[in-house]
Formats: structure tokens, sequence, C-alpha cells
């Protein structure tokens, strides 16, 4: 039951504010103990972990409350833990509070179900779900003037590949049935079944565009500019952080292992999109002037490098993937909520406007350049654990895919520079509205944060080794398909190894 | 043995975290003892090892040391693994030595300074780095090292970070490091997926079996890295502007210890560049090259720091050259003097500066041999050193190295060489004529730095005069007797160093004394106020060739004006432009349904566009 624990402490979390009507400091307290208790569980798991739990629910519709945790979800739910705990400890007096910190702990429940799912209708619920404290958070508690239409935009951009999901989900599980014996959405009963290549493809294309919308990846990423830029900061750092992470987990845990000879089929175009999302965002993020929307093409940037080392379909990028899926989590949430100090502090986020916060707040500023370390890939941090791990997994596939997308490292190390340097260095000092000053609380949260970008940056096999077993089974099933199908299109990659 | 070796990562990394954590709360004093003492312990560490390794057989010189596994790639553990061989300890030794006398300096130049705690950890910092990446014993913890030390240069050269240009500077300087780093991180890939391996060992051993392309591009690759780090033509652009960080900054970093770090890393790898002959002498021609070409622009700089900068880029040519054409030993030695010398003139310059407030402009100075007479005769020993006269150091690893190249029939090379070195005659002494000869040309009240700063000077100056010995004309040649055992363990035996060619060191002799001639008749004999020489050539060398400015139309600008371009076209018309599609399709529908938000059927349709896009062009798959 230690699988559950997660899910019903960030439940419990989310339903607790509503009782306690506009008492903002107790709400506030309460959200801060579950969304702690639930990382510690969520810790106690990564230590129990392999773990499944199986309840029969509606037997004759193939359903039932199948969850699990191995080396692909228990960090994933972790982080989850972790970056609603910081969001929480980051947020500030706001109307509404009990609405507020339900959604949030809404949202960390509804990601880790469906980081815990395995049966695809049970997952297809939380990803459901997950949609509606996203739109209220970014509608309703919006920051920007336009919070309300960027909300509904991330709302068609929800449901209209949602419905497009549960049509592949359904035809999946008919088209499985026959040799199962039964209708089953449950992924152990589906991975074991063979479907027809054409059954396949397609049912591949709704998945991946479905998942590739929430990561997001280009060219489906428009609607999070104006999400991410609406939304509090801490609203951002929740959906960089964890929601787009549900995504990419999504690609790796159904879309490729249950189709691989349609994953196969389209990883060289797919790995061209995600060459594309790496450039683009990484270009974006060179020149925007907003400090937010730099951290926000960064994610489309690094996100999109994750893709490609989950399109690399080998064991080392899956396990790179998955480490960096973990890294991004920590550095983005990191980078959002100080970033996010900032804009309180100096009432803009216009990088031309800031400067010189160095010197009024050192210690600050310190969190922000390990964060900024961590983030642009240093050597010796977590970010470049993975990014490593995932490069020579790409590099593997394809040298030509390596050599693009490494490129994006020089871009990494300019814009999170430049970014730094325009906060926090220079002659200009900007006028603070308020002083950028680490309560206690907030101090204690990131504590956690900077010791695991050093500890996985030193110790990266503490991870890796726990991730090796699921993606070397994932990468044997890709490995399988291609025996079974020589894709013709393969050849252009005579020169890999 | 084997686990002491670390403690010279240990001291400096405890004296680091120590000087961060309780730096504001320690008196200059002690964050001095502190710092100070790391790197001198550091040093006793290394010395230690260097005796444990001449106690040894020569064909057993090598301590390794493995100390856990940071990850696995695969089935393949990557370790963090320690080497320290004769070519590892001599720059162990440089780096700790002379690092800890230019810390001991900085004790005195910083001492004014608020960010007193901030530079000795930024500096303890830099020496971990720059320790891991000559000890490292695999590629991957020499790449963490590599970063490191980038990482360390950038917080330094950014010290003043209230200064524009000191935080354009060390952004300049991280980018075009990135790129050494991003080509290592290449070369690494390479290897790991051909060999399996990354371990320095196992690489050099089975390197050959790769085919020639492969080869080749390890190789160049590798190169990309050490011009980087190296500030070889066209990456040497970053140092230059390095000169932002204060003078032991530029002392210890970019000059004596990182900037040699592609040196070492060609000599380090030299199986590989003795298996890649093409790439080998492209390194020893834009090392040339770069010798000449920096020797050209350091003519006609005024600033006294940017002097001494572009003779580190000259000189790092002369290492290339060096290494570029097998001659791995007289590349190490120039390393090591040019460590003495040029660390010496930097400190002897950064003393100058201190004495004059702040004043680099050379211009405006004058006459200070009077007023600052112990960093004057420092200053001109090593003047002396890197102009090549005798018996200084620079003499005897200038000569090893050219006199190599016309003995091995490099002849174009070894006339590049020689011209640069009648170059770096005349531009090193027009620099000591116009600061220290003459009279004053600006009033100021110089005054002779403390016994902090000057016993520092007085040492380097004393290694500058004798560590050229250690390579004496006629086959006496410690480094060479060495190093051999070294790097004869890898398979090919490097040739050995042709026996002194008395011509070639003749002929230099006569250029260097010619440079310095000519420097006396233009700025020693009527010290004019200002600069005598003028025209487009001169306008063209004070200008850089223009390097920087080239740089800057041809990929600054186009970048960031693409980055401007796709930001706008994201905005606008990725978003809109779906919009608009959504409204041509959603025609129809108008009428269907008049009171619904358009909003929700824009973006339905805009995203059904989009999705339609996606999967078309999956469909139309390559």
């Amino acid at each position: 039951m230690l699988v559950l624990l997660p899910l019903i402490l960030l439940t419990l979390g989310a339903l607790a504010p509503l009782f306690l009507g506009r008492q903002a400091r107790a709400i506030r307290l309460v959200s801060l103990v579950f969304s702690a208790l639930a990382l510690v569980a969520a810790v106690v798991g990564i230590a129990q972990a392999p773990q499944q739990v199986n309840l029969p629910w509606l037997p004759a519709l193939g359903l039932s409350l199948s969850l699990q945790l191995d080396g692909l979800s228990m960090f994933l739910v972790a982080l989850t833990a972790l970056a609603t705990l910081a969001v929480v400890a980051f947020s500030d007096e706001t109307e509404r509070p009990a609405g507020y910190y339900s959604l949030i702990l809404l949202m960390a429940a509804t990601a880790v179900g469906t980081f815990l799912s395995t049966n695809l209708l049970v997952f297809y619920v939380f990803w459901e779900l997950m949609i509606i404290p996203g739109y209220l958070l970014i509608g309703t508690y919006g920051q920007g003037p336009d919070s309300r239409r960027a909300a509904l935009k991330f709302l068609v951009y929800s449901l209209v590949p949602s419905a497009f999901l549960l049509v592949a989900i359904v035809t999946l599980a008919v088209a499985a049935a026959p040799a199962i014996g039964h209708l089953s959405f449950n992924l152990d009963q589906l991975l074991a079944v063979h479907l027809p290549a054409a059954t396949q493809n397609w049912i591949f294309l709704l998945f991946a565009a479905s998942f590739m919308v929430k990561v997001p990846i280009w060219p489906l990423h428009a609607w999070m500019p104006d999400a991410y830029g609406e939304s509090r900061p801490q609203v951002a750092a929740m959906l960089s952080g964890v929601l787009s992470k549900t995504g990419l987990y999504a690609l790796i845990r159904f879309a490729f292992p249950l189709l691989p000879e349609a994953a196969r089929l389209f990883a060289p175009a797919l790995a061209v999109i995600a060459l594309i999302s790496i450039l683009y965002g990484a270009w974006i993020a060179l020149t925007h002037r907003d400090g937010r929307m730099v951290i926000a093409y960064s994610s489309l940037s690094h996100l999109g490098l994750v893709f490609l080392g989950v399109v690399a379909l080998n064991a080392l990028g899956l396990d790179g993937a998955v480490l960096q899926m973990l890294n991004h989590g920590i550095y983005a949430v990191a980078l959002f909520l100080l970033f996010g100090m900032v804009e309180e502090a100096a009432g803009t986020r216009l990088l031309a406007k800031l400067g010189g916060v160095a010197g009024r707040a050192a210690l600050f500023a310190g969190f922000l350049w390990i964060t900024v370390l961590a983030a642009l890939g240093l050597p010796g941090l977590n970010g470049f654990a993975g990014e490593f791990l995932l490069l020579l997994g790409i590099f593997r596939t394809s040298q030509v895919w390596a050599w693009i997308a490494i490129a994006a490292v020089i871009f990494s190390a300019a814009y999170f520079i430049r970014l730094f340097q325009l906060t926090a260095q220079g002659a200009t000092e900007v006028e603070l509205i308020r002083p950028l000053r680490l309560s206690p609380i907030r101090f204690a949260v990131l504590v956690p944060f900077v010791v695991l970008m050093v500890y996985i940056g030193f110790a990266p096999a503490q991870v890796t080794s726990r991730v090796q077993p699921v993606a070397q089974s994932i990468a044997r099933l890709e490995a399988r398909a291609a025996l079974t199908q020589p894709v013709g299109n393969y050849s252009w990659e005579a020169s890999r190894q | 043995m084997h686990s002491v070796i670390v403690l010279a990562l240990v001291f400096p990394a405890l004296g680091a975290l120590v000087a961060a954590w309780l730096g504001p709360r320690l008196s200059h004093r002690q964050i001095t003892w502190i710092g100070v003492g790391a790197v001198a312990l550091s040093f006793l560490v290394a010395v230690a090892a260097f005796v444990r390794l001449a106690s040894l057989p020569p064909a057993h010189r090598l301590i390794q040391d493995t100390l856990f596994i940071w990850n696995r790639a695969g089935a393949t553990p990557i370790h963090f693994s320690l080497l320290v061989d004769p070519i590892s300890i001599l720059f162990m030794l440089v780096i700790t030595g002379v690092g800890a006398l230019i810390h001991l300096y900085s004790a005195g130049y910083m001492d004014d300074d608020e960010g007193f705690g901030r530079f000795f950890w930024q500096m303890n910092l830099f020496i971990v780095a720059m320790l891991l990446l000559v000890m490292a014993g695999n590629f991957f913890f020499l790449l963490v090292g590599w970063a490191g030390v980038g990482l360390a240069s950038y917080f330094l050269i950014g010290f003043w970070y209230t200064r524009p240009t000191a935080v354009a500077a060390a952004k300049k300087a991280f980018v075009v490091n990135v790129v050494g780093d991003v080509a290592l991180t290449l070369a690494i890939f390479l290897l790991f997926v051909n060999l399996g391996h990354v371990s320095y060992q196992t690489v050099f051993r089975q390197f050959a079996i790769l085919p020639i392309a492969t080869r080749d591009l390890v190789a160049a690759l590798l190169f990309v890295a050490a011009a980087a780090k190296s500030a070889q033509f066209p990456l040497h652009i970053w140092l230059p502007d390095a000169m932002e960080g204060p003078t032991p900054v530029s002392a210890l970093i970019h000059a004596a210890t990182m900037v040699t770090a592609g040196v070492y890393l060609v000599a380090r790898a030299f199986p590989i560049f003795g298996l890649a002959p093409g790439v080998a002498t492209t390194i020893a021609w834009i090392g040339g090259f770069t010798a000449l070409f920096a020797a050209t622009i350091a003519i006609a700089q005024d600033d006294i720091k940017r002097v001494l900068a572009y003779s580190t880029v000259s000189q790092l040519g002369y290492m290339f050259m060096a290494v570029g054409t097998a001659a791995y030993a007289a590349g190490v030695f120039h390393f090591l003097t040019h460590a003495f010398f040029k660390a010496l003139l930097f400190l002897a310059a950064g003393s100058v500066i201190h004495a004059l407030s702040g004043e680099q402009d050379m211009w405006k100075m004058g006459g200070l041999r009077r007023a600052i007479p112990l960093t004057a005769a420092t200053f001109l020993v090593g003047t002396l050193a890197i102009s090549g006269i005798p018996p200084f150091a620079g003499f005897f690893s200038k000569d090893e190295i050219l006199g190599g190249l016309l003995s091995g029939g490099q002849v174009g090379l070894w006339a590049i060489g020689t011209v640069a070195a009648g170059l770096t005659a005349f531009y090193m002494f027009r620099l000591y004529f116009v600061v220290f000869g003459g009279s004053a040309r600006t009033k100021s009240h110089a005054h002779e730095s403390p016994a902090v700063m000057t016993v520092p000077l007085v040492v380097l100056a004393v290694l500058s005069t004798v560590g050229g010995f250690l390579v004496l004309p006629g086959g006496y040649n410690l480094i060479e007797s060495w190093l051999l055992p070294a790097l004869s363990r890898f398979g090919p035996i490097p040739p050995l160093p042709p026996p002194t060619n008395w011509g070639a060191m003749a002929v230099a002799l006569v250029v260097a004394l010619a440079g310095v001639g000519s420097a006396w008749a233009l700025y020693g004999r009527k010290a004019p106020a200002v600069e005598p020489l003028h025209g487009p050539v001169y306008r063209f060398l004070k200008g850089k060739w223009y390097i920087d400015e080239l740089g800057d139309w041809l990929i600054v600008r186009p970048v960031l004006w693409l980055g401007s371009v796709l930001e706008r076209f994201d905005r606008k018309a990725l978003d809109s432009g779906f919009n608009q599609i959504g409204h041509l399709v959603a025609g129809w529908g108008e009428s269907l349904r008049p009171t619904q938000s358009g909003y929700v059927r824009r973006y339905a349709l805009s995203f059904a566009v989009g999705v339609m896009l996606v999967v078309a062009f999956l469909s139309l798959r390559p």
C-alpha cells in the first residue's frame, strides 16, 4: 500500500483546505505538512520499490486499479512531492487561499496518479483530471492581463488531444482483446500482444501527438508561452516541473513499449521534431527580453533533448531521459520560483530593467547561481549527468543528431549566463519594491534542491542504477521490433556504431 | 601513497568551502592563512608524490587511485580515478607551487577589496578544478576539470561584477570555453562508442584499431577543445578580454596554468595525435600562426596587461608548435619556464598597477624604475626571459622548440617562430622602456608594494633565471629523461629530440637582440611621450586584426538576429497563423454556433491544424 501513500496524502492535502475556510495561514501550513509527508512517503517508496498494487474494479470492462512504483515512476513521484512542497512554501498570500492551495495539491495528486497507473483507463482518468487544476490555476489565479485567454488556450490544447487519446486507448484495447481473450486496459497484458503494423502506426500517432502537447514539443507548444507567462511563477513552476513530465513519462511508459514497431518507424521523423524543439527553444531563450520566458523556452529546448533521448530508442538514452526528467524538474522548479521572487520584488521581469541583485541579496543570488549552473549543465552538478548520458545515447543511435543537439549546450551556457548576469550582476541596480529575503521556510526548502543538484551530479548512479532495469526492458522491446521489421528508413544511418 | 594524492584536491577544496562559508566572519589575515595554506599543503602533497615517483624505476612511475564509480553508462562503469605520472606531476607542481606564490601575492594585492573572501574561495576552487584536470585518470574527469576551470575562470574574470566590461568579458570567456567543452565531449563520445571505454590506458592502447577517419576526428575535436582553452586562433578572442579580472587571476589562470591545459591535453593524449599526423601538423601550423599573429598585435597595444595577454597567446602558440611536431618534452619545458616568467611579468605588472592605484595605460606611466626599483628589476628579469636572452629561462626553452623545428625539417615553422621571437623581444622591451624608462608622464605617487607581494616576485624572478638550466645545450636534458618513460608507456615512442642546433640558437639570439635594439631605438633612447608608430598597418594591429569585429558580424549578430526573428515568429506567426487557418476552416461553422465564444473554436481548430501538420509530417517521414 506504500505505493498509494503519496497519492492519498496529496489528495487529502487537496481536500483539507476546503474545511479551513479563509484561514490563510492554517491552509498554507496544512498544505506544507501534507506535501512534506507525501515527500517522505515518496522517498521511502524509492527505498522499497519496485512495488505493485492491483485492485479489481470493473473486471468486465477490463478495469482495475493497477499502480506500479518502479525505476521509471519513483523519482517522478518524489519530484512531484518535492516540487509541491517548494511551490507551497514559495506561495504568498492570495485571494481565495483555500482554492489555490487545494488546486496545487490536486494537480500534484493527479500527476502522481498518472505516474503510478499501469491501467490505461485509470491513467486516462488522472490525465483528464489534471486539466482542471491546470485550467483554474492559470485562469482564476492568473497574474497577467490575459490569464483567462491563456487558461482557455491551455484547456483546448488539453481537451482536444485528450479526445484523441481516448480514441487511441480504446482502439488499442479493442484491437488487443482477441489476443488477450477479453477486454483489458492493463499495461502488462497489452505489452504481450503484438499488433499489426498498420494499427500500431495510427494509434502511435495519436498517442505521440497527445503526449507531446503536454511536454510541450514544437510545434505543439503554442499554449506554453501564454500559460507560463500569464500564470503566477509558482504555477509556472508546477507546469514546467511536474506537468511536462507526465507527457514524457507517458511516451516512455505507454507509447514506445506498446507500439514498438511504429515507434521505430516514426523515430527519425520524431527526432527531427525534437531537434527543432531543441534549437528553436534555445534560440528564442537566447534573446528573449522577458526573464521568465527565457526559462520557459529553455524548458522547450531541454525537454526536447530528453525527447530526443527517448527517440534514440536505446537503454542509454532512456536511462538518461529519466535522469534528466528528474534533473530538469529540480532545476526548473527552483528557477521559476527564484526568478519569481525577483519578479515580485522588482515588479518586473524584463531583463533590461533588472540587475545588481547579487549586491542586495548575496544568499539569494547564491541559490540562483547554483541553480543556473545546474541548468546549464556544469559538470559536477545534476544537469550535466543527465545531459551526458542522454547525448551519449543519442550519439549511439545517430551521430548527426548528437552533433546538432549538442549545439544546445553552447546556447544553454549563453542564455543562462545572460539570465543570471542581467538579473544579479551588472551596473544597473534594480529598484526593489520589497526586500529579496529568503524566509526560514523557503531557505529550508531550497536546501534539498541544492543538495540534490550536487548529490546527483556526483553520484548519478544512485538514480540510473534504479532506472536501468526499466530502460533496458523497454530498449529490448524496441530492439526486438527492429528485428521483426527491417525498416528501410534506418539505412541512411549506416554510420552508427 | 594511494590514498594520499587525493589530498592534493582535498586541501584546496576544504579551503574553498571554509572561505566561502565563513568568509564574511573571518578577518583578511585568517582568510589568507586558509587560502594560501590550502594551496601550500597541496603543493607539499605534490612534492611528496614527485619524490615518490622519482624513487620508482622509470618504467613504473605511475600512481593510480580509483575512488568510486560515478555512473554506469550501460554496462561500462565510469570511475572517478586519479592518475599521477611524470607528465601530470610537472603540471601539479606548477599549479600548486606557482599557485601558492600567487595566492600569497594576492593577500597584499586584494587587501583593499571588499570581496577578499570571495576572491580566495574562488581561487582555491580554481586550484581544485585545475588539479582535477591534470590528475584525472580518464577522459571523463578530464572533462569535469576542464569545465570546472572554465567556471572558476568565469567567476574570477567577472570578479568585479558591477563593471559591465568585466561581466561581458566573463560571459565571452565562458561561452568560448563551452565550445571547447562541447568538442571534448564529442571526442569522448566517439571514444566511448567505438572503444567502450574512456580511461586513458584503455583508449591509448586500443586507439590504433580505429579507422583513420575516426582517429582524425577524435584528434581534431581534442584540438578544438585545446585551442579554446589555450586561446589558439581563432578561439583566442576571449583571453585578452579576460584581463578584466584582478591581476593575480591573470597571472595564475590566464598565463601560468589554465591556458596551458590545451598543451597538457595534447601532451597527455599524444598517442592519439601520434596516430593522426595530419591533425598534428595542423596543430603545429595553427600554433605557429597564432605565435606570430598575437605577437604582431602585442606590438600595438597600450594596456600593460593586454600586451602581456597577447604575449601569452603568442607563447602558447610556441608550445603548440612543439607538441604538434611531437616535441612533447620541448613543449612541456616551455610551459614550465613560461609559467615562471609569465606569472612573474603579470605579478610585476600588478605591482605597477597597484603602485599607480589602478592605472593600466603604459603611456601614463614612465620612469618607474626609480620609484619601484624591486618591481622594475623583477619585471626586467621576466622581460629578458621571455625575450630569449641567455642565461634566462626562456632562452633555453624557446631554443629547444626552434632548434627542434629546424632540425626536424620544419623550416617554415622555424622561420615563423624566429620572426615571432624577434617581435616578442621588441614588444616586451617596448613595454619595459615605456613603463620603467624615461621619466614620469603623469604625476603619481608610486610606492613599492608590501613584502607579501614582492617576495613572490623575487622567488619567481629566481625561477625565471635558473629554470632554464633543466635543459642545457649539448645534450643535458632533465625534462626529456623525466618524461620519456611516461611517454613511451603507451604505444609509439615519440622521436628523440635532435641534438642542439647551434645555428638556430645563434639566429634566434641575433633576432632577439635585434628586437631589443629596435625597441631601444624607438622607445628607450628618447623616451617618447606618445606612441611614435602610426599608419594603416599600425591601426590594423592596434585593432587586433579586427577579429572581434569579424566574429561579431559573422556569428554573434546573425545568431541574435535569428533569435529575435524566431521570437517574433513564435509570438505572432505560429500562434496566430494557426489561428488564421483555424478561422478559414471555421468559417462554415459561424452560422451554426453564433453564440459560442470564438476563442475555444479558434484554439481547437488551430490545435487541430497543428496536429494535422505533425501527422502529415510524420507520414511523409524521411
